[in-house]
């Protein structure tokens, strides 16, 4: 023991509750001090008594804060002083009412509320600053994928995947869009610093945009219900980041080492309400966000520039928003733009890769078949894309939100595997992005009907036995089992998170408790709902695992089978493009449309010179 | 007069309204440096139990408040720090600060009378301070005993009926006026330097016991067994229990005449019962021709009177603001005590701080 042995009265001023003093009386005896722990409803004079008649250095009292408490514990530290005690003896008070200011109130020397470490009372008897281990202030960011070799285990799909991504390769070696040109364009305009030359860019970028956006290039207006930030309001976000700086004392979600990363989505439409829910998501443990565009910017040619705000939901991508949401967040927070489903998907992940985001999110077959932008015209701009994650070393996610139309999850899996296998040929490090929640096809199957378990192990067990890749659940996970109740909606969540958790994949995405139903704004306070359920699931269960039953192998083996057939039929159709119009990866049947946006607009290269 | 305290009889007796309202009036003359601090922890917008609203504290420029390092950058009143010192409190060690720019400030202070002493000399001492003022906390009173004068606030939270309350002030007002004792025993208790309970013998020899303060029956057994028929008297340095105070009285009994229960000060007496128990404790010594005195006075300068209570609705589950008539809480208060009584929300502050000779 580094310090010297103190005598310490412990002393429940209270008719029951002593736990926490004997918890505290454990770890003092441990420490090699001396204790003397009283029986409860003791009297303030008796206390003292016994204080005096032990020489004690150091008196624990506890006490349950109810009408009047706080007089009867002001008159026990005042009969503690006037006794004479205080000039030798310090007095702290533990309770779950306890917080400093109250202590201080009170006049003790310390207070213990909630949250106390036996530690951090050893250390108070000690006469020793106590530096409360703040994990989430020593959070690092996490690379999903470092752990992961992308080898296959299923050779045959492997064999269909590497087949249909090199067609890919080859059918868009001499394609390219507007979104492609685009992106170029707004590389030199980063890049350059003389004027002329960036009005003249910004002219060729104009041209290439739809009216609205053109709008802004040529007469400097924007769409309805968007506005640039005023000075004040910039500024105000700036005073606000700086006040937080000093007050972020952020949680830790994980329990044990194999809880995966949580992240959260946001796109309130106004950068700074953004920030504002990060830092209250980054301060109750959030590990990641994930940047929402709205859908209108999908299925408009070209993006507007400078610090944008508007009244509808998704975020505005502007090289400037982009920056100010970076600046902003956290070191260890993990950050995603998306880029999955629309007419600027190069572009997003140039931006994104400049900006210094660590993700990025594309899937052609969501995109098109799911998200409205025509199949070719995002299977050119996609491979565009994908090399500029690469570029940037950005990982992306290849989510399968397609299976929310009603796609089955293997016809899902095998567009999600078709891109993870494009983005493995062009260099960069995909995610599988499985849904984990309450699809359509469950829904009308049935295999949700007695637990929502086996279906979601299913799918994992499937992928992983495809593949060695990192699974991220999403997106939200427990999406379809939520209700506007915000009770039930974080245990849904903190229970399908615990799930993904005992299936030990890297990373989920959580909603918020008033996300399917908030029918407005998510309140900070439904954000915190779900990121506690979370962490306290993550403490409930620990390492214990969840068993599916043997439904789960069934159903991933038919995955697994459904994944191949589906890989089969397009390669024997020949041509990715055309098997996403036929249906081959989900059909009209199925709820999936080929999106019609920027249809037409896939030109030979040379068209653009 | 240059070190005041507010001592509540209980929370939202108006003690930092009080506080403010001196603030106010000094602030009238630029020239006075205020120093400002605080036994517990104030100027927080929300009662931190009843989760009422709370008055605030606004310091101008040039005042000085003494306070903890996690409540310097609080209020909106920026602030220099002069000194820091030593002391701990649960919110951080305590600093002395000058306010470079009027605003509202919050204060955790020290929170016992060693510490209090130290800050205050060094708020007199090293930052010019011409008067401090000691904001209490709750029911506490002890640390009260640092300062030179005395302003009780009591109000309805103590006590909604208003004669009880009128009554139990004026009894705390009278314990806390107690004769000091004469100069044979001051001598003794300073040559000596009593730490513990002596009995005092007609030859002015003494007998100490190792206990300081009389809060227990098994203490005035262990003290009876040293008073002989030589004793005259009893020093008690620390808090005496009335209902141990009264065990002695009987075991003393006849005894007591001409005898001197000596305490340091009134409130180490005040702080252990009831007053009107106290109180007939003390006609109890007196009719036996005992008495029972004091080494150091605390003067009651002035009382301050709160109609306002938190009032708990059981149907909503909170508490809520309810008020007693303030007029006939001000009569009642008047009549039963001598003392200058104000209700500083009406009445001003300006012959408070008349009293304390500004």
């Amino acid at each position: 023991m580094g310090f010297q042995k103190k005598k310490v009265l412990l002393a429940p001023l209270d008719p029951v509750h002593d736990i926490g003093l004997k918890m505290i009386k454990r770890g003092l005896d441990q420490a090699g001090h001396e204790t003397i722990l009283l029986p409860p409803d003791y009297s303030p004079e008796e206390i003292i008594k016994a204080a005096m008649d032990h020489n004690v250095d150091v008196i624990l009292i506890s006490r349950t804060l109810g009408y009047r408490v706080a007089e009867i514990l002001g008159s026990f530290i005042d009969l503690a002083e006037a006794s004479g005690l205080r000039e030798k003896v310090k007095i702290g008070i533990g309770g779950m009412a306890i917080r400093p200011e109250l202590a201080a109130e009170l006049g003790f020397d310390a207070g213990f509320g909630p949250g106390t470490t036996v530690e951090e009372a050893v250390a108070f008897v000690e006469g020793r600053e106590y530096v409360k281990e703040s994990k989430g202030k020593n959070k690092i960011k996490k690379d999903m994928t470092e752990k992961y070799d992308y080898t296959f285990k299923n050779k045959t799909i492997e064999k269909l995947l590497s087949t249909i991504a090199d067609g890919i390769i080859e059918y868009v070696k001499d394609k390219t869009t507007p979104g492609i040109e685009r992106a170029k364009i707004r590389e030199k305009m980063l890049e350059i610093n003389d004027e002329a030359e960036l009005l003249q860019l910004k002219k060729e970028y104009a041209n290439l945009c739809d009216d609205i956006v053109k709008a802004y290039y040529t007469k400097g207006t924007l769409k309805e219900k968007t506005r640039q930030l005023s000075r004040e309001e910039l500024e105000a976000l700036t005073t606000y980041l700086e006040r937080l700086k000093n007050k972020m004392n952020p949680e830790y979600l994980q329990y044990t080492e194999t809880n995966p990363i949580v992240f959260i989505q946001y796109g309130t439409g106004c950068p700074f309400m953004d920030i504002a829910h990060i830092k209250t998501c980054e301060a109750w443990g959030a590990d990641g966000v994930v940047h929402f565009d709205p859908s209108w910017g999908a299925r408009t040619e070209g993006f507007y520039e400078g610090y944008i705000t508007h009244e509808e939901d998704g975020s505005i991508i502007t090289y400037e928003n982009l920056k100010i949401i970076k600046e902003a967040l956290m070191p260890s927070s993990l950050w995603q733009v998306r880029a999955h489903r629309g007419l600027n998907t190069p572009e997003t992940v140039l931006l994104a890769g400049k900006v210094g985001a660590d993700l990025t999110k594309i899937n052609i077959a969501y995109g098109s078949l799911g998200g409205g932008t025509d199949p070719e015209r995002l299977t050119v701009d996609a491979v565009a894309a994908i090399k500029y994650a690469a570029r940037f070393g950005m990982p992306f996610d290849v989510v399968t939100n397609e299976e929310l139309c009603g796609v089955p999850a293997y016809k899902a899996f095998a567009g999600m595997l078709i891109v993870t296998m494009l983005g493995l040929k062009l260099g960069a490090r995909p995610i599988l992005q499985p849904l984990f929640c309450y699809s359509p096809e469950v829904m009308i199957g049935g295999q949700m009907s007695d637990n929502y378990v086996d279906f979601n192990a299913a799918k994992v067990m499937a992928l992983r036995s495809i593949l060695n890749a990192p699974i991220w659940c999403g997106a939200p996970i427990g999406f379809l089992t939520q209700t506007e109740d915000r009770v039930q909606s974080s245990l849904s969540t903190a229970l399908h998170a615990s799930l993904a958790s005992s299936l030990g994949v890297d990373g989920i995405s959580i909603a918020s408790a008033d996300e399917a139903y908030s029918g407005g704004p998510i309140s900070a306070a439904a954000r915190i709902d779900t990121l506690r359920a979370t962490q306290a699931a993550f403490r409930f269960f620990g390492h214990t695992q969840i068993v599916p039953t043997k439904n789960s192998e069934v159903w991933a083996s038919q995955i697994v089978e459904g994944i191949e057939k589906t890989l089969e039929a397009v390669v024997k159709n020949g041509n990715f493009v055309d098997a996403l119009y036929k249906g081959l990866l989900g059909s009209r049947e199925e709820g999936a449309y080929p999106g019609r946006a920027g249809r037409g607009t896939v030109k030979a290269y040379t068209f653009w010179g | 007069m240059r070190i005041i305290g507010v001592a509540g009889t209980a929370k939202n007796t108006g003690k930092t309204t009080t506080i403010s309202a001196l603030l106010m009036g000094l602030s009238r003359t630029p020239s006075i440096v205020v120093g400002l601090t605080s036994i517990g922890y104030d100027g927080e917008e929300i009662d931190n139990i009843t989760g009422l609203l709370k008055p605030r504290l606004f310091l101008k420029k040039g005042n000085v408040v003494a306070t903890a390092a996690s409540c310097l950058r609080v209020g909106n009143a920026e602030l220099e720090i002069l000194e820091q010192t030593n002391i701990m409190t649960p919110l951080g060690r305590i600093s002395i600060a000058k306010v470079k720019r009027d605003g509202l400030v919050v204060v955790a202070g020290p929170n016992k009378s060693q510490d209090l002493k130290i800050v205050i000399e060094i708020m007199i001492e090293k930052a010019g301070c011409d008067i401090v003022l000691v904001d209490g906390a709750l029911n506490r009173i002890v640390p009260m005993t640092v300062t030179e004068g005395l302003i009780l606030a009591t109000g309805a939270a103590r006590n909604p009926n208003v004669i009880e309350l009128a009554e139990e002030t004026r009894l705390i007002c009278s314990i806390l006026d107690r004769p000091e004792v004469g100069e044979r025993y001051k001598k003794i208790v300073k040559d000596l330097e009593l730490k513990t309970i002596a009995v005092i013998n007609n030859d002015n020899t003494v007998k100490v016991i190792r206990y300081p303060a009389l809060i227990h029956d098994d203490i005035a057994e262990v003290l009876n067994e040293h008073i002989t028929d030589k004793a005259c008297g009893i020093y008690i340095p620390a808090a005496v229990s009335q209902p141990v105070l009264n065990k002695l009285v009987e075991i003393l009994d006849n005894r007591l005449q001409g005898f001197t229960i000596i305490l340091s000060d009134p409130i180490k007496l005040l702080i252990s019962g009831q007053p009107s128990k106290i109180m007939d404790m003390i006609k109890k010594i007196e009719s036996l021709k005992g008495r029972i005195e004091v080494l150091k006075k605390v003067p009651v300068l002035a009382v301050t009177i709160n109609p306002f209570y938190p009032c708990y609705s059981f149907e909503k589950g909170l508490y809520e603001p309810a008020y007693v008539d303030e007029k006939f809480l001000k009569e009642e208060m008047k009549k039963a005590i001598s003392l200058p009584v104000f209700d500083v929300i009406k009445d001003g502050s300006e012959s408070l701080i008349k009293i304390l000779g500004f």
